[in-house]
C-alpha cells in the first residue's frame, strides 16, 4: 500500500491561522491544514505528505511513533522544520546549537541541489534587513545516507539536509525558522511555501 | 522557596527553556496542558503557562485555574498565550510588532521600568525587558504594574486583587526566544526572573 493520492498536510501548531505564504496551495486544495490537536493518527499515517512548524508540540509528535512509521513506510515525505528536541525515528538526532552566535556564525554555503532550492542564492536568505541569525541558528545531524543541501558556520553544519528512510519515505529538515518566513522578499517565502508541497507531492526527488 | 509548576507545552523551545540545565532546576514540576485537569494544583506555589502555550489547550481548563486562584494560588501567564482566554479580568490589545528598531541608532523600544522600587528589579534592568513588544494590558483595579509600554500601558503586572490569589501576566515572550537561541536579553530576563518567582514572588 502507498499513499499516493493522500493527503498533504501541514500541522499546525498553534491557535493562528495558516501562514501566508501557504495561500495559493491552500486555495487551490493543494494543501490542508489540519490542528496538531485535531490529528487523527489514521489521518496522518495515510497522508502522502506532512509539513510541520517550528511551533510543533514534539512530546506528542514521537508519541505517534507509529502512525509515523507507517507514514513513512508507505512513502511519505515529511517537512521538518525547526529544532528537532524529540527525535520520533530512531535514526534522527537532536538539533545541535551554534555556539557564540558570531556574525561568521550564521554564513550560509550551498552543500547540495535541491528542487526547493533551485535557482535559489543561499546568500538571499542569510539576512533578513541586513541582520543575519533569522534561517538558523544550529544544525540537525544528517542520518546515515541523507544528503547535505545547506551548511551553516564555519564548518558548514548541516541545516538543511534531505534524507530517503531505506524503509520508505523521506525527510526534508530545516533546522532553523520556518523555511517560509528567512527572506524579506514575499514572494520567495511563498515560492519556498509552495516548492515544499511540491515535493512532498512527490513531484520531485 | 516557591513550587513552581510548569506547563510543558512541547515545542522545541519550550522543552530547551524547560528542560535544559540552564532553569531545570526551578521547576518542581512540568506539566502537559492537557494534565491540568488531574494534577493537584494545590501542591504548588506558582503555575506558569511559558510564553506561546496556546490558549486552546488552557482554556479548557479555566475552571480549576480560577479555583486554584481562589483558593490563593498564583499562575503566571507568559507572553502570547492569549490570557484573556484563560484567566479573569484581563483586557489585553495586541500591537504591530516592530522587530527591527533597534537597527536605527539611538532607538528604543519604549518599554520602562514602572516601579523600580520592586525587588524583580533588583535581579533585572532596563536592557533585560526590552526585545520585541506584542501587547499591552489595561490592568484591573488594585493591580501593580511593573513594566509599562511607552504610552504608559502595561507590559508585565500583578493583580492580587480579581481573586484572592495573583495573577503576573506580561505580553514579554523569553521562553521562546530563549529556548530558539535567539535573544540575549531574553535569556538575560530569565536569569533574573525566574530565581525571583522561585525565591521572592
Amino acid at each position: 500500500m502507498t499513499n499516493a493520492g493522500g493527503e498533504i498536510l501541514l500541522v499546525l501548531s498553534g491557535d493562528g491561522p495558516a501562514p501566508k505564504s501557504f495561500d495559493a496551495p491552500l486555495a487551490s486544495s493543494a494543501l490542508a491544514c489540519v490542528r496538531q490537536t485535531e490529528l487523527a493518527d489514521a489521518r496522518l499515517s495515510a497522508a502522502r505528505g506532512v509539513v510541520t512548524t517550528m511551533h510543533l508540540d514534539q512530546i506528542e509528535f514521537a508519541r505517534r511513533a507509529e502512525a509515523l512509521e507507517t507514514f513513512f513506510d508507505r512513502g511519505g515525505r515529511m517537512a521538518f522544520m525547526g529544532h528537532l528536541a524529540r527525535p520520533f525515528l530512531p535514526e534522527l538526532s537532536p538539533f545541535v546549537p551554534l555556539g557564540a552566535g558570531r556574525r561568521d556564525d550564521f554564513a550560509l554555503v550551498a552543500l547540495g541541489d535541491h528542487f526547493v532550492f533551485d535557482g535559489l542564492d543561499r546568500a538571499r536568505l542569510e539576512t533578513r534587513r541586513g541582520v543575519a541569525g533569522f534561517y538558523g541558528r544550529g544544525h540537525a545531524p544528517i542520518p546515515s545516507g541523507g544528503r547535505a543541501l545547506t551548511g551553516v558556520g564555519p564548518q558548514a553544519a548541516p541545516i538543511n539536509w534531505i534524507w530517503e528512510r531505506p524503509a520508505g519515505g523521506a525527510i526534508l529538515m530545516h533546522a532553523g525558522n520556518d523555511l517560509w518566513t528567512v527572506c524579506d522578499e514575499p514572494s520567495v517565502n511563498a515560492a519556498l511555501a509552495e516548492r515544499i508541497v511540491a515535493w512532498c507531492v512527490g513531484a520531485t526527488a | 522557596m516557591n513550587r513552581i509548576l510548569a506547563i510543558h507545552p512541547g515545542a522545541a523551545y519550550h522543552c530547551e527553556t524547560l528542560e535544559a540545565p540552564r532553569y531545570a532546576h526551578l521547576f518542581d514540576a512540568l506539566a502537559r496542558p492537557e494534565e491540568l485537569g488531574v494534577v493537584d494544583l494545590t501542591r504548588f506555589d506558582i503555575v506558569l503557562a511559558p510564553c506561546r502555550t496556546p490558549a486552546s489547550r488552557l482554556a479548557p481548563h479555566r475552571a480549576r485555574l480560577n479555583a486554584y486562584l481562589d483558593a490563593g494560588g498564583a499562575i503566571v501567564a507568559m507572553g502570547e498565550t492569549d490570557q484573556h482566554l484563560w484567566l479573569p479580568s484581563i483586557r489585553f490589545t495586541s500591537v504591530p510588532t516592530n522587530y527591527w528598531w533597534w537597527l536605527e541608532p539611538g532607538a528604543s523600544l519604549g518599554l520602562s521600568i514602572a516601579d523600580p522600587a520592586h525587588p524583580l528589579f533588583a535581579r533585572i534592568g532596563a536592557s533585560d525587558i526590552a526585545w520585541h513588544l506584542h501587547g499591552v494590558f489595561a490592568p484591573p483595579e488594585g493591580a501593580r504594574s511593573l513594566i509599562d509600554d511607552a504610552e504608559g500601558r502595561s507590559v508585565l503586572y500583578v493583580d492580587a486583587a480579581t481573586t484572592k490569589g495573583r495573577i503576573l501576566a506580561t505580553s514579554l515572550d523569553p521562553f521562546y526566544h530563549h529556548g530558539s537561541h535567539f535573544m540575549p536579553a531574553a535569556t538575560r530576563f530569565l536569569d533574573g526572573f525566574l530565581p525571583w518567582l522561585k525565591e521572592e514572588f
